[in-house]
């Protein structure tokens, strides 16, 4: 009897532990940065985008020539977001812009007045992606060298397990003829493995 | 006198362990999540939705502040409710925390909600949502965003709707979850896009479903054979048709007689209901005053939802079995230590495992939880040949008759360019 009533005592105590514990979600990759953001895109993501655009730019051949040359460049209003999550794809191009500003003395105009000019021509952003509304709004704007992007990804969840394959594509265009002069891509697998206990 | 001392302790340990475990989720006495909704459903059901949001805001939202575990539910229906009631950015920020949270705990376990559940019942654990109830988030927050004039939000919606579908139906095979409204949502946004190859393989994904689940055919044909060669603007009109079958609770409570004595069988299941007989059976589109079309059928989600129970019932009886299992064992051995023990200890621990045992019966409710506000049908109307320009639209609501029952209230509706293509949604659950 004695026996039963201490094994008794014993499961009720695990039983009471067990449900006094916390609800709070572990990830098994580490950091609490990855345990805030998972798979999803990432201020990390932003910040290794810009350092490696910026760089491989800055490494081109015409690039120095332009900027001897003093041509004036412009941003796309944002990048063109063909992911399943809502990125602040502005953000991206206003980090390149800032560090090709800060670091390589770019000239950038405006981009009202190129908002200004679409709102004119009645035209969209997304316009921007066809090669010749990119000259006639380059003639409009007095900009050479236009930055626009893309960002795009594939996602595959499988039970608790999420991969996520993300792309950024950068390109220079340019508005006089609408050639690409430069084009990047920024490859990042991400994965991310939810604990079973929560 | 010690071994007295010791048992009396432990027996009341148990009582307090036990009477611990039906607060354990925080959820108050016999209040359900469904009996909650019951006011703000009927204001929603009349097609009050601004006043559906209030009694939520007033009366549900009191007690959820304590319920932790019917939180997430709730803000998907308070999403639903802000949707109808043309609150779109509140609509889109609840839905998504929802979204963000169900996906997040899917196929996790919470410990402490399961030993909560095991001494009371399922609804001490956070509900999860059905596969069905997942796809059906994010074509809504398009809808939201394409409302709110967001296409670009909507576009990420509509991705995230393939990953969805591509996960919950295409990689399971698990065909009775067919979503046409996703699929025909994410291909009239393909199209507003001019991605017309993804949006020929949506259309044809619909017609091939539709062989095996519905009468929604011939509107999706339609789109396909007039796929990129439209002349002028476009208008998509989605509406809401009646409330998707509820879950009711039936209890079984029998006295069973053993050699040991009588033992009390008591648990309860749910069970799938139609949530009422709607009157609304179809709309009539009003675009400037004139009439220009009525909506057809684009997906029976009711079949979807009895579908999915059906499925379900296994779990849900093994959840039954796993708790009355334990308490019918209890009030045995409780019964037989009462009538066996000569000390006094001994009947009492025997008299408590009885008392707690019919006191976990007691207690037993079944899990009535769902996404309470999701359509009986979809309906959906397009009209091809909307010139650019500012326009009004309204729907009147017909009966099964024809006969008009309500109407909706005028919408500006702008059709920019003659590419563009007007998204709108409507709620008719009456």
């Amino acid at each position: 009897m004695r026996r039963f009533v201490s094994i008794m005592l014993m499961l009720v105590l695990v039983l009471s532990i067990a449900a006094c514990g916390g609800t709070g979600s572990r990830g098994n990759t580490g950091s609490r940065f990855h345990n805030t953001y998972g798979a999803d895109w990432s201020p990390r993501e932003l910040r290794a985008v810009a350092k490696k655009m910026i760089l491989s730019m800055s490494r081109a051949r015409w690039f120095k020539r332009a900027n001897f040359a003093r041509i004036r460049w412009v941003l796309a209003k944002e990048m063109k977001n063909d992911t399943d999550e809502h990125i602040n794809t502005r953000v991206i191009m206003e980090k390149i812009r800032t560090g090709l500003i800060n670091q390589y003395e770019v000239r950038f105009i405006d981009d009202e007045a190129l908002k200004d000019i679409l709102r004119r021509q009645k035209l969209q952003q997304s316009d921007l992606f066809d090669s010749s509304t990119v000259v006639k709004v380059g003639r409009l704007v007095g900009a050479r060298l236009m930055i626009r992007g893309r960002v795009s990804n594939m996602r595959r969840r499988t039970g608790r397990e999420t991969a996520n394959f993300i792309i950024v594509r950068v390109s220079i265009v340019d508005m006089q003829t609408g050639d690409i002069r430069w084009e990047n891509d920024y490859e990042k697998r991400k994965l991310n493995i939810r604990s079973r206990y929560r | 006198m010690v071994k007295i001392k010791k048992l009396t302790l432990f027996s009341l340990l148990t009582l307090i362990i036990l009477l611990s475990g039906c607060f354990g989720a925080g959820r108050s006495g016999s209040v359900t999540y469904d009996r909650q909704m019951r006011r703000p459903l009927n204001l929603y059901r009349y097609l009050k939705f601004k006043k559906a949001l209030n009694a939520f805001a007033r009366e549900v939202n009191r007690v959820l502040r304590k319920v932790r575990v019917d939180r997430y539910i709730a803000f998907l229906d308070y999403g639903k409710f802000s949707l109808a009631a043309k609150y779109y950015k509140r609509a889109i920020k609840y839905m998504t925390i929802c979204e963000r949270r169900f996906l997040n705990i899917e196929g996790t376990i919470s410990i402490r909600e399961e030993v909560s559940s095991i001494f009371t019942n399922d609804t001490a654990k956070e509900y999860m949502l059905e596969p069905h109830e997942i796809i059906m988030i994010s074509p809504y927050l398009a809808l939201a965003y394409a409302a709110k004039g967001d296409y670009s939000g909507a576009y990420v919606e509509r991705n995230r709707v393939m990953n969805r579908v591509s996960e919950y139906i295409e990689r399971t095979r698990k065909y009775w979850l067919e979503n046409p409204f996703a699929r025909y949502i994410s291909a009239v946004l393909y199209e507003r896009q001019e991605k017309i190859q993804d949006a020929k393989l949506e259309y044809r994904k619909i017609i091939r479903a539709s062989r095996r689940a519905g009468k929604f055919k011939a509107d999706a044909e339609d789109a396909l054979r007039k796929l990129g060669r439209n002349q002028n603007g476009q208008l998509v009109v989605f509406v809401d048709i009646g409330l998707a079958p509820i879950k009711k609770q039936k209890i079984y409570d029998r006295e069973i007689e053993t050699r040991n004595g009588i033992v009390r069988a008591r648990f309860a299941y749910p069970v799938m209901r139609r949530f009422a007989r709607n009157r609304i059976k179809s709309a009539r589109i009003i675009i400037d005053g004139k009439e220009t079309g009525e909506s057809v059928i684009l997906y029976n989600l009711e079949r979807v939802v009895m579908t999915q129970f059906k499925k379900n019932e296994s779990k849900i009886k093994s959840g039954i079995l796993k708790r009355l299992l334990p308490r019918l064992i209890a009030q045995l051995a409780g019964q037989s230590i009462q009538r066996n023990s000569r000390s006094t200890g001994g009947k009492i621990i025997g008299a408590l495992m009885n008392i707690g045992a019919k006191a976990g019966m007691a207690i037993e409710r079944a899990d009535t939880r769902s996404w309470l506000s999701l359509p009986r049908v979809i309906h959906v109307f397009r009209d091809r040949n909307v010139e650019p320009g500012e326009h009004t639209l309204k729907l009147e609501y017909l009966d099964a008759n024809g006969r008009k029952i309500a109407s909706s209230g005028i919408r500006k509706i702008n059709i920019q360019s003659k590419r563009d293509i007007v998204i709108q949604h409507f709620a008719a659950p009456y």
